[in-house]
């Protein structure tokens, strides 16, 4: 008897353990990396900032449900955090960084004189009563956003600037759809929302 | 211990229906996963229903995320058609059919109880639409917000079958416009994810 209930106590804990041990198997995910935009190398970290593993080129690694991010490292790449989170199922995390702010900065030296040709080409008449300002280089230099400061003979004029976006296609920069107060995701669709929250941060100078 | 040949039926019944019991509930939970209940009531009881042209009754369905069509209809009765997106919480939809005869008015009259009951469920409806409003638009609680310069409010897009989107009002002079704005981000949402009418305002650049 003592026996018979050993063997089915012993029964019972492997069947447990063995659900345990699939349980957790499978609580791990193919996270799959796919480097862009010149990046030479990753350093993946999980929540609490422990690095987990560093990949040189496009690979995988297995990785339990949270929260991670990936710091990236290339020529004039920004290495700002880019967070993603593993849940049920595989995921590919594209690593697209940005360029770092000086290289764009730098950058859109050499660029200005066609965007704002491109934008005198756009509004010939309407670009005399504005001022292209404050602009700035997004992503890997392709887009461009800045603020329209209306031109006012008087000071005391209120006057509210318009926030422009421009894209350099095929070494050509195209204005995007038409300048706004505010420019929205709904409206802006075909640029990344964060390049329009970047615009939108720029701030005009009240009364200009 | 002696089992009888009674007391082995007795056990082999029992294990069998309760094999029964778990595959059917196994079967009705796998076939409801990641589906959403929608308990439909409908006034009279024994109209037409369809929910993108198929008849259904009243009771829960257990349906994809999606847009639906429900109509309803019954003679001497107006017809009902609405469009219903589900996006995975509970929802109850009460149709309440209007009537157009006086066989109808007389049927209503004779039928209170039935319609007070989906009547009630109607006022359900309307506190799980507001809630899922509010979880959608938590800036629609600080608005509208109006200072002596400008004025933020909201309307709602009806570009959006779901009735859940809204339409950011600003109403402010030239010069007060990014202060009504930046009044956004005060509230602590960022203008980027609405879609904002400026009222009296004509864009001067062409499209």
């Amino acid at each position: 008897m003592k026996k018979r209930l050993f063997i089915t106590s012993f029964a019972l804990l492997v069947i447990l353990f063995a659900g345990l041990g699939v349980n957790y198997l499978l609580s791990f995910h193919k996270v799959t990396f796919a480097l862009k935009n010149d990046t030479n190398e990753i350093t993946v970290f999980d929540s609490s900032d422990k690095e987990i593993k560093r990949l040189s080129s496009d690979g995988n690694i297995l990785l339990q449900s949270g929260n991670y991010y990936v710091v990236p490292k290339g020529e004039n790449l920004a290495s700002d955090k880019i967070p993603f989170s593993v849940e049920k199922s595989d995921l590919t995390v594209v690593v697209a960084p940005a360029r770092t702010k000086e290289y764009l900065t730098n950058k859109l030296k050499e660029e200005i004189g066609a965007i704002k040709t491109a934008v005198a080409e756009k509004y010939p008449t309407l670009i005399n009563n504005y001022t292209l300002a404050q602009g700035a280089l997004y992503e890997q230099g392709e887009w461009f956003g800045g603020l329209l400061k209306p031109k006012v003979a008087d000071i005391r004029q209120q006057k509210d600037p318009y926030r422009i976006v421009l894209h350099k296609k095929d070494g050509k920069w195209e204005v995007i759809r038409r300048p706004e107060y505010v420019l929205t995701s709904s409206r802006y669709e075909e640029v990344p929302v964060e390049v329009l929250r970047e615009i939108n941060l720029i701030v005009g100078e009240p009364g200009n | 211990m002696q089992i009888t040949s009674t007391g082995k039926i007795v056990a082999v019944v029992l294990a069998l229906l309760m094999l029964i019991v778990v595959a059917y509930f196994g079967i009705t939970a796998t076939s409801r996963a990641a589906k959403t209940p929608l308990n439909l009531s409908i006034f009279p009881a024994d109209a037409t229903v369809t929910i993108d042209g198929d008849a259904v009754q009243d009771g829960t369905h257990y349906l994809e995320p999606g847009t639906y069509l429900i109509e309803a209809k019954k003679e001497g009765f107006n017809n009902y058609s609405k469009t219903l997106t589900l996006e995975g919480s509970e929802r109850t939809v009460a149709i309440i059919l209007t009537p157009n005869s006086e066989e109808a008015l007389e049927y209503g009259r004779e039928n209170e109880e039935e319609y007070r009951k989906v009547q009630a469920q109607g006022e359900i409806a309307a506190m799980e639409m507001g809630r899922i409003f509010n979880e959608k638009n938590p800036i629609a609680k600080h608005l509208p917000y109006k200072t002596f310069f400008y004025s933020v409010g909201y309307r709602m897009d009806q570009s959006d079958p779901s009735g859940n989107s809204i339409i950011i009002e600003i109403d402010a002079p030239e010069g007060y416009r990014q202060a009504a704005i930046y009044r956004i981000r005060q509230l602590g949402y960022d203008p980027t994810d609405f879609t904002i009418n400026f009222r009296n305002y004509e864009n001067p650049f062409p499209l």
